[in-house]
């Protein structure tokens, strides 16, 4: 599948690496012809700060803040991996690029709109920090307006992910507060509602949260249900379902959780698009779903639903790795070596996110077959891209003793390997 | 892939902060070797034989080594990064102009080892109408110019257009019998005729004239290792007379005699780099040369001797995967090949493209398509790796890597 055949030309990514040119977006804020559906974040992103629309699509993929230093790191381009958006120098900045960061320079001056607009396309280019340094969720009243409550969404969100990755703090008061005060009838009221449902279930395990979130968001559907198209139906009562599924799930209800996934996925499909737009965000919102089912299916002990998801949820989002980097878990769960090889080889041709861990994944597989000088390698890789990573580095340390056995000469250099990664994990520890 | 870049750093010390690296690099030493002679005059100018492209940096740089301002010139090194030897460097290349004539050729010839040859053909230069040829220290600093232009000149053509060997030509025609740079123009221009040329005649004219330098330079330095270094890299040189002939007894016959004043060196001096390096390089040369006379196992076995020389150079890794790939043995070739990739420059992009032809002579394409994609990510401009990529991709029906490589080579990707 190819997306996105009739956009504008895009300004050249001088790297070598096919992952750069799929996620060229993070660099130009250009689409690619052949994109990952995370990567119109960017796109649509751009375009509602440009329209000043507050309502444009919505990908609901938030990428991690070491995505965008990963992608750099991998495509051999250190010079985008600034720390403003502003920053990245004249001569790499294309011509929507410049946009930004006029809007950037001039943010405090900006209205509400433009200002929640610009914090959402930094967000998505991965800039959550300086999301962080332009907003103050506590000088925002999401009662105020629409615009208000998304700039305060924006804002909380990149506080949120910031913490995930251990830097600085969050409380989650913000985005209640968002989510109760914002002004009624407002999809951000929803938006935030089902945030807070999947917090209390991933991160805190709280089921009394779950319920409330949930019963609140629903409460939120309904009333604005009169105003919706069919399509926005189909795709909000879909997120709905696999968030709120949490709450059978953490009951141990298998039947409900299989209703409520039925549903979903039965309304991911179905939705009708009616525009190119409409149908990345219908593909967009059916990926994780499916990967959901597929977890699902894990969790009910039917391994081959779950294969069956994961290939419909590779085939919606051909070009991101992350689906790939599951199936080769659930490969490799069922013993199946070399199919697990092949899907995370297919992951790393595809670059970021997820690249260090289909290295070290591919580098488990090698070594299960019994090849530890490829193990090796795939282990190094995986802490090329990613330096502080722990499991690589244990497990070539304990592999390089072996090395020596390929070849009598080997020995000075598993020597160096041995040495060198055991002072890495000293100094992490 | 780019995981080992703190060993590539420790390994590649001596070349980007002149300090100690990691034991078991030759190059290493050998450039430490010739910066310590920029300190003090030497009795023989007789250098380093290890040659390094002058893009050795840029491949440093792309294993991941920060060096982005010192790529052509070390003074590009910030003051606050620079070790006190990278100090004393510089310094020396600022004071260019005053320095007496044996310091400029010391110093040329650490800038060549070091990979900055357009800054040292710059210098050289500068000085090239007030040179007199019956200088030794003058003939030297022709002949450091002379290098750098066949360097620079072979790295930008591409090595598809005809060389002028007239500099060189003009140190030979213009020094006197006995003159150390007689000799290495000599052997230069041996090589040039023999593998870029291919005129024996002229080869084998050119290796009597060396026969004659080397003889007259010997009996000055009788019983000495400079004695047997110079015979030693006579025979490995003139070898390249009965190779053009394809005469297989002749090469191994002047081979082994290389090979026995290499010994010789040695034993003479054991302590004398020199002497080590030659050994170095003579292995290097036994490899290629058993190589082609199609006695594989002998070629393992030289490659194997090398690397024991020096296991942390990626060059010996890849002669050892080039005697395994001859020899049939892919599996272990292409580990021997990603044991280069650990290490670093030089030759990256080989041992990547090489690792991917074993694989995929083997059959395991993505292995095979995995190792082609890192060469080109490390030489894109190199098509090897390009074309072999997109056999492998149409061949199993990979529209993913066809499709990139398609838009790369036509630039359409844009308007698609």
């Amino acid at each position: 599948m190819t997306h996105g055949s009739e956009v504008a030309p895009t300004p050249t990514v001088e790297s070598p690496m096919l992952g750069a040119r799929l996620n060229g977006i993070y660099f130009t804020l250009h689409p690619g012809p052949r994109m990952p559906l995370h990567a119109y974040r960017c796109e649509f992103g751009y375009r509602a700060m440009t329209q000043g629309d507050l309502r444009q699509f919505n990908i609901q993929r938030i990428m991690p803040p070491s995505f965008r230093t990963n992608l750099c790191t991998y495509a051999r381009l250190p010079e985008y991996n600034v720390a403003n958006a502003e920053d990245l120098p004249d001569a790499l900045q294309s011509d929507r690029w410049r946009e930004l960061a006029e809007r950037v320079r001039r943010f405090r001056g900006l209205n509400r709109t433009d200002q929640a607009t610009t914090a959402y396309l930094l967000g998505a280019l991965g800039f959550y920090d300086e999301v962080r340094r332009l907003t103050d969720p506590d000088g925002i009243d999401p009662s105020a307006s629409e615009a208000d409550a998304k700039l305060a969404y924006y804002a909380v969100g990149a506080r949120y992910v910031l913490f995930l990755e251990g830097n600085g703090d969050y409380s989650s008061e913000k985005l209640r507060a968002i989510a109760e005060r914002a002004p009624p009838g407002t999809r951000i009221r929803i938006d935030a509602a089902l945030y807070l449902l999947v917090q209390a279930a991933r991160q805190f395990n709280d089921l009394a949260a779950v319920e409330h979130w949930a019963q609140f968001a629903r409460a939120e559907i309904d009333a604005i249900a009169g105003e919706l198209t069919p399509f926005e139906q189909d795709i909000l009562i879909s997120r709905y379902n696999r968030a709120a599924s949490f709450e059978p799930y953490m009951k141990g209800d298998v039947a409900k959780v299989t209703a409520m996934m039925d549903e979903g996925e039965e309304r991911a499909k179905r939705a009708p698009a009616g525009c190119r737009e409409e149908e990345i965000v219908r593909l967009e919102n059916l990926h994780p779903l499916l990967e959901s089912r597929s977890k699902e299916a894990i969790w009910k002990g039917r391994p081959d639903l779950a294969e069956q998801w994961l290939s419909e949820a590779i085939a919606a989002d051909p070009y991101d790795p992350k689906p790939r980097i599951e199936l080769g878990e659930l490969l490799l769960s069922l013993q199946r070596l070399e199919e697990a090889l092949a899907s995370y080889h297919h992951a790393i041709r595809l670059g970021p996110p997820g690249l260090p861990i289909a290295y070290f994944m591919a580098g488990h597989c090698y070594e299960q077959l019994g090849r530890p000088h490829l193990a090796a390698d795939f282990y190094t890789s995986a802490l090329s891209i990613d330096p502080d990573g722990i499991s690589p580095a244990e497990r070539l340390q304990l592999l390089s003793p072996k090395l020596s056995g390929e070849f009598d000469i080997l020995g000075p250099v598993s020597e160096r390997i041995e040495s060198w990664v055991t002072e890495r994990l000293q100094d992490a520890a | 892939m780019l995981g080992t870049t703190e060993l590539t750093k420790l390994i590649h010390r001596p070349l980007t902060e002149l300090e100690e690296g990691l034991d078991g690099y030759m190059h290493g030493r050998s450039a430490l070797y010739m910066f310590s002679k920029t300190r003090r005059e030497s009795e023989v100018p007789l250098w380093a034989q290890r040659n390094m492209s002058s893009l050795y940096r840029v491949s440093l740089a792309r294993k991941g080594l920060d060096l982005a301002e010192a790529v052509d010139d070390p003074r590009g090194v910030p003051e606050s990064r620079r070790s006190p030897e990278w100090r004393e460097l510089c310094a020396l290349i600022d004071a260019w102009d005053d320095l007496p004539r044996w310091r400029q050729v010391s110093l040329a010839r650490a800038l060549m080892i070091m990979s900055y040859h357009r800054l040292a053909l710059d210098l050289t230069e500068k000085l090239s109408r007030s040179l007199d040829p019956m200088d030794e220290w003058d003939a030297q600093l022709m002949l450091a110019n002379g290098q750098c232009r066949v360097v620079l000149h072979f790295e930008a053509a591409g090595r598809r257009t005809a060389y002028d060997p007239k500099p060189l030509s003009q140190i030979v025609a213009r020094t006197p019998t006995a003159s150390f740079a007689r000799f290495k123009a000599l052997n230069h221009l041996i090589m040039l005729y023999a593998q870029l040329v291919q005129d024996e005649a002229a080869a084998a004219e050119h290796a009597a004239a060396m026969a004659d330098c080397a003889r007259a330079l010997a009996e000055q330095h009788k019983g000495t290792a400079v004695e047997h270094l110079l015979m030693s890299n006579l025979y490995r040189v003139t070898s390249m007379v009965p190779f053009m002939r394809q005469d297989r007894a002749g090469v191994a016959a002047e081979m082994a005699e290389a090979e026995a004043h290499a010994a010789a060196a040695v034993e003479a001096d054991p302590d004398e780099f020199l002497a080590t390096e030659n050994l170095y390089s003579l292995c290097e040369t036994r490899t290629r040369e058993a190589i082609w006379i199609g006695d594989l196992d002998r070629a393992e076995e030289a490659a194997k001797r090398l690397i024991r020389l020096t296991p942390l150079d990626s060059k010996a890794w890849i002669e050892l995967g080039e005697a395994l790939y001859k020899h049939g043995k892919l599996e272990a070739a292409a580990r021997a090949y990603i044991t280069a990739t650990w290490l670093g420059p030089p030759g990256l992009d080989i041992a990547y493209l090489m690792a991917g032809q074993c694989y995929g002579a083997l059959g395991e394409d993505d292995l095979a398509k995995h190792y082609l994609m890192a060469s080109f990510a490390h030489d894109d401009e190199e098509p090897s790796a390009a074309e072999a990529l997109r056999d492998i991709s149409e061949s199993t029906g990979d529209d993913l890597v066809t499709g990139w490589l398609e838009a790369l080579q036509t630039g359409t990707e844009a308007r698609q």
